[in-house]
């Protein structure tokens, strides 16, 4: 429960960072997502789908942030964590080649997701424009982010771990 | 124990995931008909709030910085402004002399073209977390007389421009739509020749704006740094708020319109304080949009 906790806090802070202190972009005003890249890495280590709660939790989140209509965050970081979920059991963690693909790959998977949400739901629905510049700037950069924020958590990857009660002997 | 990456996922792992899934586009469905009230308080006062606080972080830490930075640089410029100082004197004099001219002047000329309505300022406190939606976040709601669908302007450099619309009203925070936003729509005009399109949005704050739908006999008129302002026709936005001046155009092939390019005359990537236009009192003047 305690990993659950702590995995919400540190994205919902990274969307808070994201709003605030990152709203201007690093670079072509393309803003990181910090926040998906710490949902991928509490994904990617918790095999038992802990992540996808997390990431529905934090989704919430961050549609109350955004201008999207509730659930729209909610189903995009949920399927990204799903697969993450899924990677888990066939790939194990590297330095940088599994961050960079995860970050780049959840990013394509959000672009795609998002266009299939506006064609399904009503017409006030934003998508990611995965045909123009800024799509290529932003899938570099969440790569990147995510290698550094796997780097970094992994310091503290304990805390973000779910640990089963020991069997009794 | 064994090692859980010899198996694959367990049953738990997909049911978990499907439960997140169906419930977040149960959500979604119900959120896009209609707004859950609770969720909008907490957004309003939890989510303002905790957004305001941020940005007063960032902020006292920026002035902090900036303040080391300037003391340093006092001491050097204490002495270079002795020596200026008896400069200074004499001009201000000068300087008297033209702050009264400056302020008759502005009296005359009534830059802003919306004088006589209620206009509230706000200060951007945060923008979207994502580069999907781009969507502004200002310190003033409901609370503070902002409504849904106020339009909002800025003051740039000596010209007054248009910014967006509001589309969310908190507690004490609002959400506007900027003009560069995909979904953004305005009615607008040539102030030239007085032809009538749309602007919309092309999603991202560096692109330019598209005029859309004016006709393809205007070409021979239009030049490049002809300005756009709103029509009013939308009964939205008040007519002859300045959007942006022409940039590149071109007519498309078998197309009756032409596409244009307009460069908003407010640079929103350094936008801090803008203005949400009272419209209900614009309408007692007979300014109001439409008019």
């Amino acid at each position: 429960m305690s990993s659950i906790l702590i995995s919400s806090a540190a994205a919902i802070l990274m969307l808070f960072i994201q709003s605030t202190w990152l709203s201007h972009g690093i670079f072509l005003g393309i803003i990181p997502d910090l926040a998906m890249s710490v949902l991928l890495f509490s994904s990617f280590i918790n095999k038992n789908g802990q992540g996808i709660i997390v990431s529905f939790v934090v989704g919430i989140v961050a549609d109350m942030l955004s201008a999207s209509p509730l659930g729209y965050y909610a189903f995009l970081f949920s399927s990204c964590a799903y697969l993450a979920t899924l990677l888990s059991y066939t790939t194990e963690k590297d330095v940088f080649i599994i961050p960079f693909l995860l970050g780049t790959g959840a990013t394509i998977v959000m672009g795609f997701l998002s266009r299939i949400i506006a064609l399904v739901f009503s017409a006030n629905i934003h998508s990611y424009q995965i045909f123009s510049a800024e799509f290529g700037v932003e899938l570099i950069m969440n790569g990147l982010f995510t290698v550094l924020i796997f780097f970094l958590l992994s310091f503290v990857q304990r805390f973000f771990e779910h640990s089963p009660r020991k069997a009794l002997p | 124990m064994k090692n859980s990456r010899f198996h694959g996922p367990t049953r738990a792992v997909h049911q978990k995931a499907a439960i997140c899934l169906i419930l977040s586009l149960m959500i979604l469905f119900v959120s896009t008909k209609t707004m859950v009230r609770l969720p909008d308080i907490f957004k309003g006062y939890v989510i303002g709030g905790l957004q305001k606080s941020f940005s007063a972080v960032s902020s006292f830490f920026s002035r902090t910085v900036g303040a080391v930075s300037q003391l340093r640089s006092v001491q050097k410029d204490y002495e270079l402004l002795l020596n200026k100082m008896q400069d200074y004197e004499s001009r201000e004099r000068d300087f008297a002399a033209l702050k009264e001219e400056n302020q008759r002047l502005k009296e005359l000329l009534d830059l802003s073209s919306l004088p006589n309505t209620k206009k509230m300022a706000a200060h951007v406190i945060a923008r979207d977390p994502s580069n999907t939606y781009s969507s502004l976040v200002i310190d003033k709601g409901y609370d503070d007389g902002i409504r849904k669908y106020m339009p909002v302007i800025a003051y740039q450099d000596g010209l007054e421009g248009l910014v967006g619309k509001i589309i969310e009203v908190k507690a004490s925070t609002s959400i506007l739509q900027p003009l560069y936003d995909q979904r953004f729509y305005a009615a607008a005009r040539l102030a030239k020749t007085r032809a009538e399109g749309m602007i919309n949005g092309e999603g991202f704050r560096d692109s330019p704006l598209s005029l859309l739908y004016i006709p393809k006999s205007e070409m021979d008129q239009l030049k490049q740094g002809d300005i756009v302002v709103t029509s009013g026709l939308d009964q939205v936005f008040p007519p002859e708020i300045m959007i942006g001046r022409v940039g590149n155009f071109r007519l498309n092939e078998f197309s009756s319109s032409l596409v244009i390019d307009v460069q908003p005359a407010i640079d929103l990537s350094r936008i801090e304080y803008v203005f949400a236009i009272d419209v209900s009192s614009m309408l007692s003047s007979g300014k109001g949009p439409g008019k």
